[in-house]
């Protein structure tokens, strides 16, 4: 599907910017006073190795965040470990149709979550990734280091909005390509309503076989759990173009909502089995807004 | 509980149809709301939970199909036209007015157009039509088509006369409980057991007593028509009285006409005697009757009593049948009286006092003899000795008089009420009493010995008028007759009597009455003239019928409304209770 881009000032407004760089400067201003995750111990082995945990302070490296922890205590600890700052990130943002659907499309949400986390990546560390997917994974930006490249990645941001490509969801295939590509360990972030027609499950056995460490931030927004529908509909799927008879009734209604609830709980339990992190993002607040306890006080709702 | 329209298996039959055609629509493609989903991945699974309809598919919505169907079996009910058990069809009784005031202008028409839709909503297989006019005919029985009640009211009505919706109405009443069988109730009809609505179409008045007298379960509607002239006046009352100068062979006629807002010019009332107008000063004044704001009186005076005619016409106006009013004056000449000689002294003077008799020796009407005097061939006052006969009186009357008539009415036209026959018996030691057989010629027969000075019978205020009185049925003097009214009783009618299509009505028991206007001839060759006479009819015309307060001004339909209603109401309550289920999303 061919769609016009939306451009970098309305993805990322002037608003939106200010508040990345506020981000940033505490992420920063905390590292210039003695980020604690600089303090390593010189009987550090190489390699990616757990050493102990520490409270997450304002500043912390984010990729460092045991989410393993935070699942079962509900505080954000930080692993200590010698790879730290070789620990790149790669963006793995979902571009397919269902998050262009709705108004206002998840997309924004999605895009400006990859663009916050790569701000202060880019700051903190030397290469983010830019690896979009919809039925299959492409490299947008190849892993990049430099504190100047905030802009460049909202351009390319920006870009992934338009342009001709495939509207479906294909985890496994993305996935499956993700992880035969040479890339160093680093942190997945997979941006995504997690929709696939498949079904959760090759998602989570894909997912399974990532040697990288993970952060799902799930993109959702109120109505994924209540829909807004009544009355007898033809469900069209935006993505496979599937189409649904449906006589939306209390009873209906009951058995969506549980099947989104299975839905959910599924990928909670396995970000904690896998101890990935989960972030879910509403698209219809402000992204910042839910990401900025992370960074600045170490509090996330989830 | 019983249907008007079909049988109960008809019923069930299209019940079924019904429900065949809501489980085809059932069955069917819903019509849906295509609606773009960002992943109908929750939806499939919740289908498969909820066992959600499956379009062309298992039949998934029983329940709800019960529902509907039970909605539609409602109104299904209610179109059948159910009624309770008991109450049976309701049969309809059409009374069409055909009155005189019924017939100005285009009131028949208008008339006409009501019957056309009483057609449309009544059933011809219960319904009765009834022309009331000046005769009663029948336009509909059960089972005609309407199409011949059409034809039959296109006839002419025959005659103009006064409204009889109260008459028949009594008779059908009087029909209706002759026929209810025994242990039956009087609101079930004689055949069907079921109540009767009557409708009437035009202006005629039904009295309260009759709307009364409905029994329970009829009702009694009004068919609203048009409004008629906007003025009319009419003759309503036309009398005669004795002359009021006290002359014998003269009369008094008294008019009355209503309908003038003003007082009429009597110049432009021909009043005739014997087809000749009468002088204008004959006309005395007219005055307003004090309690009626539109009638007006006038007063002809001392008209000879010699069986003139007598009418009064008013100038034309919309409704001309209450325009004209016609009365056959009385017969009232002086009649000659011989008395014999030794009576001439008891009773000269007495019959030379009355003005209606004068002594006379040749040619006379009437006589007063005895028994001992010259037999005579006119009607006598005869006075014989008591051994001669048993009754002190004895009368003799002709032979197509019938003797128990005449002695009921002696007591007043012979003036025998005003005998103390108890006194006389005393002092005659002997029973006064009167009898009566027929003769050739009329005669009373008085014991002599009444006339004894030692009783005081000939002293008595009695005696004067026993000898008036007889001289006067003696004579068969005609008695001041009112003009006949149609409708009205003719109680002087004593002969058959034959009216203008030559039809023959014989009176019984003085309850005749005229229905139509027009000239009538009694058996004896006497000539009577039948006026309309009514205040009614006269003021109608001009205003609706102000109804009974047990008529309405609805339009009748038929009788199960109640229950349809009912049924119409509860298929209401399902579909909005149907509603509320599908807003909620309980219902599919």
């Amino acid at each position: 599907m061919n769609r016009p881009r939306i451009a970098p000032e309305d993805l990322f407004d002037a608003e939106f910017l200010e508040s990345v760089q506020r981000l940033r400067i505490v992420a920063q201003r905390v590292a210039r006073s003695g980020r604690p995750a600089e303090q390593r111990s010189r009987d550090m082995g190489s390699g990616i190795e757990f050493r102990d945990f520490r409270a997450y302070s304002p500043g912390d490296d984010f990729r460092a965040i045991d989410w393993n922890i935070y699942q079962r205590l509900g505080r954000v600890f930080l692993r200590l470990f010698e790879e730290l700052e070789d620990l790149p990130v790669y963006l793995v943002p979902d571009t397919s149709e269902s998050m262009f659907l709705e108004d206002p499309p998840r997309i924004k949400a999605a895009l400006r979550t990859a663009l916050a986390l790569a701000a202060i990546a880019l700051h903190q560390h030397d290469s983010v990734g830019l690896l979009p997917f919809g039925e299959d994974l492409e490299v947008a930006v190849r892993p990049t280091a430099g504190k100047g490249q905030v802009l460049r990645f909202a351009d390319h941001l920006s870009r992934l909005t338009a342009g001709e490509r495939q509207p479906g969801t294909d985890f496994k295939t993305s996935l499956d390509k993700l992880r035969a590509m040479p890339l160093r360990s680093g942190l997945v972030v997979i941006i995504s309503d997690f929709f696939d027609p498949a079904g959760l499950e090759p998602v989570i056995e894909s997912l399974q076989l990532l040697r990288h460490r993970v952060l799902l931030c799930q993109i959702t927004r109120a109505t994924d759990r209540e829909p807004d529908l009544d009355g007898d509909l033809r469900l069209v799927d935006c993505e496979t173009g599937q189409l649904e008879d449906v006589s939306v009734t209390a009873n209906v209604r009951d058995a969506y909502r549980r099947a989104y609830d299975r839905f959910e709980k599924k990928l909670t339990d396995f970000a904690r089995d896998r101890q990935a992190g989960l972030v879910r993002i509403d698209a219809d607040r402000d992204v910042l807004d839910q990401l900025a306890p992370l960074f600045e006080s170490g509090s996330l709702v989830v | 509980m019983t249907l008007s329209l079909f049988s109960p298996l008809i019923w069930a039959l299209g019940l079924l149809g019904l429900a065949g055609i809501l489980y085809a629509l059932q069955r069917l493609r819903v019509r849906h709301r295509v609606q773009p989903v960002v992943t109908t991945l929750f939806w499939k699974e919740a289908l498969e939970e909820a066992q959600a309809r499956v379009l062309v598919r298992r039949f998934r919505h029983f329940l709800a199909f019960l529902f509907v169907l039970l909605i539609v079996a409602l109104l299904w009910l209610g179109v059948a036209g159910p009624h309770r058990d008991g109450s049976g069809e309701r049969t309809y009784l059409v009374l069409v007015d055909a009155s005189a005031s019924a017939q100005v202008g285009r009131r028949q028409a208008q008339i006409r157009d009501a019957l056309i839709e009483a057609s449309d909503a009544l059933p011809s297989d219960r319904t009765t039509v009834i022309r009331v006019g000046a005769t009663a005919e029948a336009l509909l029985a059960p089972g005609e088509p309407w199409e011949v009640a059409l034809k039959r009211f296109d006839q002419p009505v025959v005659g103009q006369g006064p409204a009889a919706f109260d008459e028949t109405l009594r008779h059908s009443l009087a029909d209706s409980k002759s026929n209810t069988p025994s242990g039956s109730s009087a609101s079930d009809s004689p055949t069907t057991g079921s109540p009767t609505t009557v409708v009437l179409i035009g202006d005629a008045r039904v009295s309260d007593a009759i709307a009364a007298q409905l029994p329970a379960g009829h009702r009694m509607i009004r068919w609203s028509l048009p409004d008629l002239i906007s003025e009319n006046h009419g003759v309503v009352t036309l009398g005669v009285s004795p002359a009021s100068s006290g002359l014998w062979d003269r009369v008094d006629v008294r008019v009355e006409i209503d309908g003038y807002p003003a007082p009429p010019s009597w110049d432009s009332v021909r009043v005739t005697l014997n087809d000749a107008e009468l002088p204008e000063d004959s006309k005395q004044s007219a005055n307003a009757s004090p309690d009626l704001e539109t009638r007006w009186i006038a007063q002809f005076s001392d008209l000879p009593a010699n069986g003139g005619k007598f009418s009064v016409e008013l100038p034309a106006d919309g409704f001309t049948a209450d325009d004209r009013a016609t009365i056959a004056l009385p017969r009232r000449a002086i009649q000659g009286v011989a008395i014999a000689d030794p009576l001439r002294a008891m009773f000269g003077d007495l019959v030379n006092a009355d003005p209606a008799f004068r002594t006379t020796l040749e040619s006379p009407d009437v006589a007063i003899a005895t028994a001992a005097g010259s037999a005579t061939s006119v009607p006598t006052l005869l006075f014989v000795p008591a051994s001669t006969q048993e009754p002190a009186i004895l009368i003799e009357h002709l032979p197509d008089e019938d003797s128990e008539s005449v002695l009921s009415d002696a007591l007043a036209t012979l003036g025998l009420d005003q005998i103390d026959a108890v006194d006389l018996a005393d002092q005659l030691s002997t029973p006064i009493t009167v009898g009566a057989r027929p003769a050739t010629v009329r005669r009373v027969l008085v014991w002599e010995e009444l006339l004894a000075p030692e009783l005081n019978f000939t002293q008595s205020h009695a005696f004067p008028l026993f000898v008036a009185y007889s001289l006067r049925w003696l004579a068969d003097a005609e008695p001041i007759t009112r003009a006949v009214a149609a409708g009205e009783p003719w109680i002087e009618a004593r002969t058959p009597v034959e009216d203008g299509q030559a039809r023959s009505f014989d009176p019984v028991d003085a309850r005749y009455r005229p229905r139509a206007i027009g000239e009538y001839r009694e058996a004896n060759g006497r000539l009577q003239w039948v006026s309309l006479q009514s205040e009614e009819e006269t003021r109608r015309v001009t205003r609706r019928s102000s109804g009974v307060s047990a008529i309405s001004e609805e339009r009748p339909d038929d009788a199960p409304e109640t229950v349809a209603w009912w049924l119409a109401l509860a298929a209401l309550a399902l579909l909005s209770v149907e509603w509320v289920l599908f807003r909620t999303g309980r219902m599919p």
